[in-house]
């Protein structure tokens, strides 16, 4: 993930990232994260910048430091859950939200969803 | 302080040793050439003797002034040492460079005297005899002369070393002194012209000031080496003077662009 | 437990004949961040930077380094870049590493000729031959082979191409000690500005902004390189 929108703060990238690999089972519960120094050289971004990402995971409860042997990802299988659910209603509102501005409507979704799924996804 | 050196050396060798070289060969070559060229080298010699100390004299001052100045001078401002560590390095490399010059003029002429003498079939044993003898000369002469004062061919030699050397390497000072008066904001526009004015006036208020305080001090027998001993003295002050001014206007003003 | 060192600027002030290089620059560069300084050019970086490296002597107010004026101690925890290269062009790279190594102690050769490699350079090139965007990789290896305190680059992306630019971030990012300060003066901040923690814009002379960059973002909606066109709007 090296291209970062410099407009928003890097840290929500980063989390946001790290999200993405807890929910879809590339990082699981009990992994053990890379360090800060290494994570700041994958994702060419400041140390600080991956410590504040860090702090902000703890806060959420995604993540647990043990303080000498590192950062480990939760074991809680709900809270995973509810990060997904979470992440999947956001990713759905502002796709409604997108569809509303190009002026379509709730009830429009299902069938416009059908049409580009067999015109572009069903192979 | 030997680091410093290093690099100054290293820095600086590929200025002289060519030509140092060329003068070697030339002296080793020149007695076994034929009676015709013979008339043309000794003129040779002396110009090229004569046009190595100038360029070597000027090649000092301009590598002096291309390290402490320009943009090499980013490098030498910031290794790890104090400014008068660094001057002082710079400064006895001058002089270090100064004395392998005149050895290495000196000992091409020997070279070249040895190597004629034992072309033409003197043993060196006769040209040592012969310079005694020159030595013997001049020592009467200079009695009938009626200086009673003792001279000696090997002091008036050793003497005249001596002093040419100490007054150069003082020259060297006050140049180093000058050309970093001249380099810092204290002096902003016609830097050449203020720089060689102040040059002879430095050293006129030197000698001014130095020479009625020394005239009458007698240290050793000898007239020469007591001279070369009394000039050498002064030069030395001079240069600690020079030095030190140096190091203060350096650590004040210096500014590098 | 970490001594925090700074650079410390007070009051300082300098001009170039009726030209005022720097005016009034307060500002405080501590060790654990990365720094960026940010301007045109003739804004003052350079004076700046010169100041902390002991070139520029004659200024109005204080820079302190760790507590003390810029000297011979300061010069050892300082590992400077300059914008050009400075080394006599007789030398070959192994000269230049040789003299690092006479002279700094904190300087790491297997470090610097591993990190040579990685950017493609033969330490028996003569420096006379290598292209600028060569002679800038070089420098860069060496000032990051030491382990200085202070780190500080003067245009590091400068002569270099696009694709060099990621290895070259990688490299400091890599050699970055958490316990050094890592001052970036530089043009090109689209590219770098990921990697800074904090931003100085410097405009004729003046410090007009010195901000946490995630701050800067959070505020602002922009990112730092955007930020910055509109300050130096012409």
């Amino acid at each position: 993930m090296k291209n970062f929108d410099s407009n928003i703060p890097i840290y929500l990238q980063v989390m946001d990232d790290i999200k993405k690999q807890i929910i879809t089972g590339k990082l699981k519960p009990n992994d053990k994260l890379s360090s800060v120094r290494e994570l700041a050289q994958t994702y060419a971004v400041n140390p600080n910048t991956i410590q504040r990402t860090f702090q902000e995971l703890e806060k959420e409860d995604l993540v647990k430091s043990e303080r000498t042997s590192g950062r480990y990802v939760c074991a809680d299988e709900n809270r995973i859950n509810n990060l997904r659910f979470k992440m999947t209603e956001k990713v759905i509102c502002d796709f409604i939200n997108e569809l509303n501005e190009l002026g379509y409507k709730e009830n429009d979704i299902p069938q416009l969803l059908e049409q580009v799924k067999e015109k572009y996804y069903e192979r | 302080m030997l680091k410093l050196l290093k690099f100054e050396l290293l820095g600086n060798y590929r200025s002289y040793f060519h030509t140092y070289l060329f003068y070697l060969l030339f002296c080793i070559i020149a007695p076994f050439a034929s009676n015709a060229l013979q008339n043309i080298f000794i003129p040779v010699l002396g110009i090229s003797s004569v046009a190595i100390m100038i360029s070597v004299f000027i090649n000092i001052i301009v590598n002096f002034c291309k390290s402490m100045f320009t943009k090499e001078g980013y490098l030498s401002h910031t290794l790890p040492y104090k400014g008068s560590v660094l001057l002082a390095s710079k400064f006895l490399s001058a002089i270090l460079w100064l004395c392998i010059t005149i050895l290495v003029l000196i000992g091409g002429i020997l070279i070249l005297s040895l190597l004629v003498t034992l072309r033409s079939g003197i043993s060196v044993k006769e040209l040592y005899s012969g310079l005694e003898m020159a030595n013997a000369f001049i020592r009467y002469e200079m009695a009938l002369e009626g200086f009673h004062e003792i001279f000696t061919l090997k002091s008036m030699i050793s003497s005249g070393l001596i002093l040419s050397l100490e007054s150069l390497i003082s020259c060297y000072m006050l140049i180093f002194m000058i050309a970093i008066l001249v380099n810092t904001p204290i002096i902003r526009s016609y830097k050449t012209p203020i720089g060689i004015v102040l040059f002879f006036l430095i050293t006129m208020i030197f000698d001014r000031i130095g020479i009625p305080a020394i005239e009458n001090i007698r240290l050793v027998e000898d007239v020469m080496y007591n001279a070369a001993l009394i000039h050498g003295i002064q030069s030395f002050i001079q240069c600690l003077i020079c030095y030190l001014v140096s190091v203060f206007v350096m650590n004040r003003y210096l500014e590098i662009n | 437990m970490n001594d925090k060192k700074c650079i410390e600027f007070e009051n300082v002030s300098k001009s170039y004949g009726s030209k005022q290089a720097l005016s009034n620059v307060n500002v405080k560069l501590e060790t654990g961040k990365i720094i960026g300084l940010l301007g045109p050019n003739g804004s003052g970086k350079t004076t700046m930077i010169k100041i902390i490296n002991g070139l520029l002597r004659s200024y109005q107010g204080t820079c302190l380094i760790d507590g003390q004026l810029p000297n011979e101690v300061s010069k050892s925890m300082i590992s400077y870049l300059p914008d050009e290269p400075y080394f006599q062009e007789w030398m070959k790279i192994k000269d230049a590493l040789n003299l690092f190594r006479d002279h700094y102690q904190d300087f790491d050769w297997a470090l610097c000729m591993t990190l040579l490699d990685r950017l493609g350079l033969d330490p028996n090139l003569k420096i006379k031959s290598c292209s600028k965007g060569m002679k800038e990789k070089f420098q860069l290896a060496l000032v990051m082979s030491r382990k200085a305190q202070f780190y500080i680059l003067d245009e590091p992306l400068g002569g270099v191409d696009p694709a060099a630019r990621e290895l070259i971030l990688d490299i400091i990012l890599k050699n970055y000690n958490e316990n050094s300060c890592l001052l970036i003066s530089t043009h090109l901040i689209s590219d770098i500005e990921k990697i800074f923690d904090e931003i100085i814009f410097l405009k004729n002379g003046e410090v007009v902004l010195q901000k946490n960059c995630e701050e800067l973002r959070n505020e602002t909606g922009k990112s730092v390189d955007e930020t910055f066109r509109e300050v130096f709007k012409c």
